[in-house]
């Protein structure tokens, strides 16, 4: 740049009669490299450095502006104090927005919250039913006071008909008000099936196989199913004395029964509509 | 050519230093000072080229070297707890002050010059 100046300064210089001995040495110089036309090797290096250290200090000064423009907001120290009150002033509008957010938000999560309680009402209903149905349906274990029945098969009577009397004990028990009922702590469920198969071998649920002793626990009123089992004659105790089975019959306070733990699938059932 | 140079060294610098990540703020005062230092050493180098007795040597170990200096002084200062950056700042602005003053006359005595060169004629 500055050769370029002085060649048009000499040039200029050629009128001038008192121009400076610098000037004339200069002229000398950079004559050559315009005759020329090519780049003289000194100005190539000057330039090439002249770039190098633009790139330098530019880029060390943009950095330099980021980096500042950065921690401006961090750097509460290095502030003056008309900075800090617009910082202050820009802080407490941008609280007070937030603020309005943060209420709006509160109060869409309290209709959520309402909702989601109204949810939990309905679902703790919901799941009430459930209970109360896998009760009736015996899909529960339960617990409480009521008699056990113990049948026993004897040697001398070799009795094929112990599957109708299961099915007798246990209407009856129903009858007395027996809210569960087991059989060798399998659950007697509304859809359990006794039946005889190749003369003696009972049945329950189509595959689960019963032998002598036969233990029949029931829940309910304790009093009630021991006097309905215990009827002079016609009663089922004297029935099956009379058939020449063993019978026991137990009250007791604390029976446990299983719940069922076969399936319950439905084929051919449908709700009708 | 050098504008050239120094166009192509503006344009990369400014695409280089946005790019580059921004340096932690404890560092960035050593990074000022040595940003003054060089300016000064720029100026410097304008003005003695204009002066006629412009070295290349001592004009690149000059930009590099005061930079230097200049940073382990401010980190000297940092570790007795004296600003000596304070000192090192009023050093190299006084001179880019005067290396400014220098430039601006030259320019200004060459314009004038011209204007009588344009009257006479």
């Amino acid at each position: 740049m500055e050769n370029n100046q002085e060649i048009k300064e000499n040039q200029d210089s050629k009128n001038i009669k008192n121009a400076n001995i610098k000037k004339k040495e200069s002229k000398n110089n950079a004559k050559k490299p315009k005759e020329k036309k090519p780049i003289n090797k000194a100005t190539l290096v000057l330039s090439i450095v002249a770039g190098i250290i633009t790139l330098v200090l530019i880029a060390s000064i943009f950095v330099q502006f980021r980096t500042v423009d950065e921690s401006k907001e961090l750097d509460i120290e290095g502030l003056r104090d008309d900075e800090l009150r617009t910082q202050i002033a820009s802080y407490k509008s941008r609280y007070e927005e937030t603020m309005e957010q943060y209420n709006a938000n509160q109060n869409t999560i309290n209709e959520y919250e309402t909702a989601i309680n109204e949810n939990k009402e309905t679902t703790e209903l919901l799941d009430q039913e459930i209970e109360q149905a896998k009760t009736l349906l015996g899909l529960t274990n339960v617990r409480g006071s009521g008699v056990v029945v113990t049948l026993t098969d004897t040697d001398e009577a070799l009795y094929t008909y112990i599957a109708d009397d299961l099915i007798l004990l246990i209407n009856e028990l129903k009858y007395a008000g027996a809210e569960a009922i087991s059989i060798n702590d399998n659950r007697i469920v509304n859809l359990s099936d006794i039946v005889t198969l190749n003369d003696g071998l009972i049945i329950l649920y189509g595959n689960v196989r019963l032998t002598s002793p036969y233990v029949v626990k029931a829940i309910g009123d304790p009093t009630y199913l021991m006097s309905t089992l215990s009827i002079k004659n016609s009663g089922y105790i004297d029935q099956m004395k009379a058939n020449g089975m063993a019978i026991e019959v137990k009250q007791d306070n604390n029976i446990e029964i299983g719940a069922y733990t076969g399936e319950i699938d439905n084929r051919y059932l449908k709700e009708a509509e | 050519m050098m504008i050239i140079a120094i166009v192509v060294g503006c344009v990369l610098g400014v695409v280089i230093g946005i790019l580059t990540p921004t340096i932690p703020y404890t560092v960035s005062q050593y990074l000022a000072i040595a940003i003054v230092a060089a300016l000064d050493s720029v100026f410097g180098g304008i003005a003695s080229n204009i002066k006629k007795n412009f070295d290349m040597k001592v004009f690149i170990s000059g930009f590099f070297v005061n930079a230097i200096l200049a940073m382990l002084l401010t980190y000297l200062g940092e570790k007795l707890n004296v600003d000596i950056y304070l000192a090192a700042i009023i050093v190299f602005v006084g001179r880019m002050f005067n290396n400014l003053g220098i430039i601006r006359r030259y320019y200004l005595s060459k314009f004038s010059e011209k204007r009588k060169n344009k009257v006479k004629e």
